[in-house]
């Protein structure tokens, strides 16, 4: 069940609805049974899987708060072994694999370790970190291990973030459960306006761009460097529509319940650093690897090269977060390879000065994050090579021709006007947000300008928005 | 809550009312587009014609009402629906008794696609202003491409296709362009062969066999009855046919005695050009299944020719 369909519409509708109908006490039964209903609508057998990592889970937490010394670390990490098991098998297994049998054919021997066909439960990696973080919490002493299984079960379960988060902490999102909300006219419309926002920019922006994003990717030796930059440059703003939406409407229809989700984006394009864009983007994910990983391996707290292997680790670890391909590897490789470069240049470009210009900043780290992004989208190492390596060289022979640098990519004038327009339009969404407080501005107005605006939103939606009920890319991680 | 809920119903009613009005408009607008110029005649009672001629493309492009108007001094109009069965064929009918008189004539263009199964929305577009006729929705839900969110959401069935959005905006504020080659919806192409004939005949060595699907063939049934009902004459007309793509369909003997035997059944005449001289020269054709021009030509002074026992 999407975010972007008809259906989840009224499962919004009915779930909300018996919420605020329901006594307090028994709304944990009506949201956990909503979040199981959500997640059996992709594929129902996969339930058993989070199942699984939730008895594992609730009991590992039980046990590591009674415990202590030896033994509490071993039920940590048997937990931990359970959640990167499951990861582990449905998520890597093929991956791992495939590069051994490449390895041992070199040895003669021919596909010695088999496949395995099955699926990747949607969203996976998400519900396994909310729930890893939980049992490192308990065992950190920063949160009580919880006795009520159905309100465990709920905070890994929760239907607005399974899928594709925010990725919760414990502290934050269980106490939460057991909160009553009644309901709040200012709070309810809140989080619609996030769930609009998050539909324009789902329909109207992501999949609109995602068309001759496709088109060039699925086959870019047939087309010229212009293409290539446009494509690349259309994915970095789809992928950051496409995830700040799920994002957006997930906190909206948490937040329309009372619940208060953390925030996932905040203008990441607008960083001036890499280091800055990962404060930025994913938020969740970022302060999830720096919180377990990266303040595990040391953080700074180490000699210089050491720091740098640290932060390298996380990257290359966080890429292969994304997927199961050298592709995802690479670009988590490219991020850490920008971090510590940034770190070690540092000196030197405070000297030159040129880290004082915001927008020559902003502009340099936008390039670097969307070279980065030519390896999460390309199918393959070969196509993201060829990209790469293709993407500036034909430029200046394209400029001296001064025709046909502007080449059909899948979409018709009108539509990439289109294109280029709504990414403008997200700008000066992000300029102003960075003025005032765009909520704050937007309620002091009288009612017809509000309704105006919200008319007009929902007439671009049908207008302008694209209906094929196409999946949110992070759903795939 | 009570406040909310009442918002939220009054919001629903606002955007409901502004958006119907707005897709009432654009409809309005697109209505009088060259483009939707034969299904606006239908509606607006403007046909009356003596003469109809129904069928798929081959029928728009191939029989000419500028001959027919002329021979028989009768008025005549091309309703050929390029790219549908039979099914499409068959509302559209309807559709012309509803707002107009029966005509005397009908002359049905047949082919072996006439009967296929496929039911695809082709140029869903034409159908979009048209929808609030129930003729005209029933029609286009026997096909697969629009469902209950483009009948149901005001100007959702407009959704990207802002061309239309515009054009229907505009035609409102300044009258369309009139179509100069207007011939009452005959529409010849003047091209020669085009440079997929060849690649076609290449690409299709083995042949193709065409399904011929029993729903399509009680709508025919029907439409046969009704016209009998309303003393209409119905003549079949096979209209000329490459003869090099004709022994690519593997069961078009079946097809054809299919013709036949309704032909007999329900005492109409056939007839059938299939076997013309003019088939078997590439210079008539601009592919496979279309005569261009030069074969127009050729082709209707033989149907006028062999019309004129039967029409009077």
């Amino acid at each position: 069940m999407l975010f972007n369909s008809f259906q989840f519409l009224a499962f919004f509708i009915i779930v909300t609805s018996l919420y605020f109908l329901l006594p307090y006490k028994q709304r944990w039964i009506l949201l956990l049974t909503a979040s199981c209903y959500f997640y059996m609508a992709f594929i129902p057998i996969y339930i058993l899987i989070l199942g699984f990592t939730i008895i594992i889970d609730y009991f590992a937490g039980l046990y590591i708060e009674k415990s202590v010394g030896k033994r509490k670390k071993t039920f940590l990490v048997f937990s931990l072994i359970a959640n990167i098991g499951v990861l582990a098998i449905f998520k890597y297994y093929n991956f791992i694999s495939e590069n051994l049998n490449f390895l041992l054919h070199g040895f003669g021997m021919d596909k010695p370790i088999p496949y395995l066909n099955i699926l990747l439960p949607i969203g996976l990696s998400f519900h396994t970190f909310q729930a890893m973080s939980y049992t490192i919490e308990v065992y950190r002493g920063n949160q009580k291990a919880e006795r009520h299984f159905g309100i465990y079960s709920l905070y890994v379960m929760f239907y607005p973030q399974l899928v594709a988060g925010p990725i919760e902490r414990p502290q934050n999102l269980l106490h939460q459960f057991r909160e009553k909300f009644d309901f709040d006219y200012n709070r309810v419309t809140d989080g619609l306006r996030l769930m609009a926002w998050g539909i324009f920019k789902k329909v109207v922006i992501a999949d609109r761009l995602a068309i001759p994003v496709g088109f060039v990717y699925a086959q870019p030796q047939s087309y010229n460097s212009f293409s290539l930059i446009i494509a690349t440059v259309f994915f970095a703003f789809q992928i950051f529509c496409d995830f700040s939406a799920y994002s957006d409407i997930a906190i909206g229809a948490a937040r329309v319940m009372g619940f208060k989700l953390m925030k996932n984006f905040d203008k990441p394009y607008h960083s001036q650093s890499v280091s800055e864009f990962w404060k930025r983007w994913h938020i969740s994910l970022s302060s999830w690897f720096r919180d377990y990983l990266y303040i595990s391996l040391g953080g700074n707290r180490v000699t210089i090269p050491r720091w740098l292997l640290n932060l390298f680790i996380v990257f290359l670890v966080s890429g292969l977060w994304h997927g199961a391909n050298w592709t995802f590897i690479i670009w988590g490789a490219l991020h850490g390879f920008y971090l510590v470069f940034g770190i070690v240049t540092k000196k030197l470009r405070e000297k030159t000065g040129l880290d004082k210009i915001p927008l020559l900043s902003s502009l340099v780290t936008f390039t670097l994050v969307c070279f980065a992004w030519i390896f999460f989208r390309a199918d393959n190492i070969k196509v993201a090579w060829y990209i790469a390596t293709h993407i500036i060289t034909g430029l200046p022979y394209l400029i001296l021709q001064h025709h046909h640098i502007i080449e059909y990519i899948g979409i018709s004038k009108d539509e990439l006007i289109l294109c280029f327009a709504t990414i403008l339009l997200l700008e000066c969404v992000h300029i102003l947000q960075s003025r005032v407080n765009i909520v704050a501005y937007f309620k002091a107005k009288s009612i017809y300008f509000r309704w105006a605006v919200y008319l007009s939103l929902l007439v671009a939606i049908i207008f302008f928005g694209v209906f094929e009920n196409r999946q949110f890319i992070y759903f795939q991680f | 809550m009570k406040i909310f809920v009442l918002k939220v119903i009054a919001f629903v009613i606002i955007f409901f009312v502004l958006a119907t009005l707005l897709q009432n408009i654009i409809d309005r607008g697109l209505r009088k587009a060259p483009e939707n110029k034969e299904i606006n005649d239908i509606i607006s009672s403007d046909i009356n014609a003596g003469i109809l001629i129904q069928g798929s493309s081959r029928a728009k492009r191939h029989i000419s009402t500028l001959v027919l108007d002329s021979v028989f001094k009768m008025n005549s109009y091309n309703l050929g629906l390029p790219a549908y069965n039979f099914i499409m064929q068959y509302y559209q009918f309807l559709l012309y008794l509803k707002y107009n008189t029966p005509p005397k004539y009908i002359i049905q263009n047949i082919d072996p696609r006439t009967f296929r199964k496929d039911r695809y929305l082709v140029n869903y577009e034409q159908f979009l202003p048209f929808l609030d006729d129930r003729l005209i929705k029933k029609a286009v839900v026997s096909y697969h491409g629009l469902d209950w969110k483009d009948f149901y959401i005001p100007l959702y069935k407009y959704h990207s296709v802002y061309h239309l959005v515009y054009e229907g905006i505009k035609n409102n504020i300044s009258k369309p362009q009139p179509d100069n080659n207007d011939h009452k919806g005959y529409e010849p192409i003047d091209s020669l062969c085009d440079p997929s004939f060849g690649s076609y005949l290449l690409n299709n060595p083995q042949g193709y066999r065409m399904e011929v699907d029993s729903l399509t063939l009680n709508y025919f049934k029907s439409f046969i009855d009704t016209c009998k009902a309303k003393k209409i004459t119905v003549i079949l007309v096979y209209t000329p046919e490459y003869y090099r793509a004709q022994k690519m369909l593997l069961n078009r003997d079946s097809i054809i005695s299919l013709f036949k035997n309704y032909s007999s059944l329900y005492n109409l005449t056939l007839l059938d050009y299939s076997q013309d001289s003019i088939c078997h020269d590439s210079v008539n054709f601009y592919n496979y299944q279309h005569l261009n021009k030069i074969g127009v030509k050729k082709f209707n002074s033989k149907l006028a020719r062999d019309l004129k026992d039967l029409i009077k």
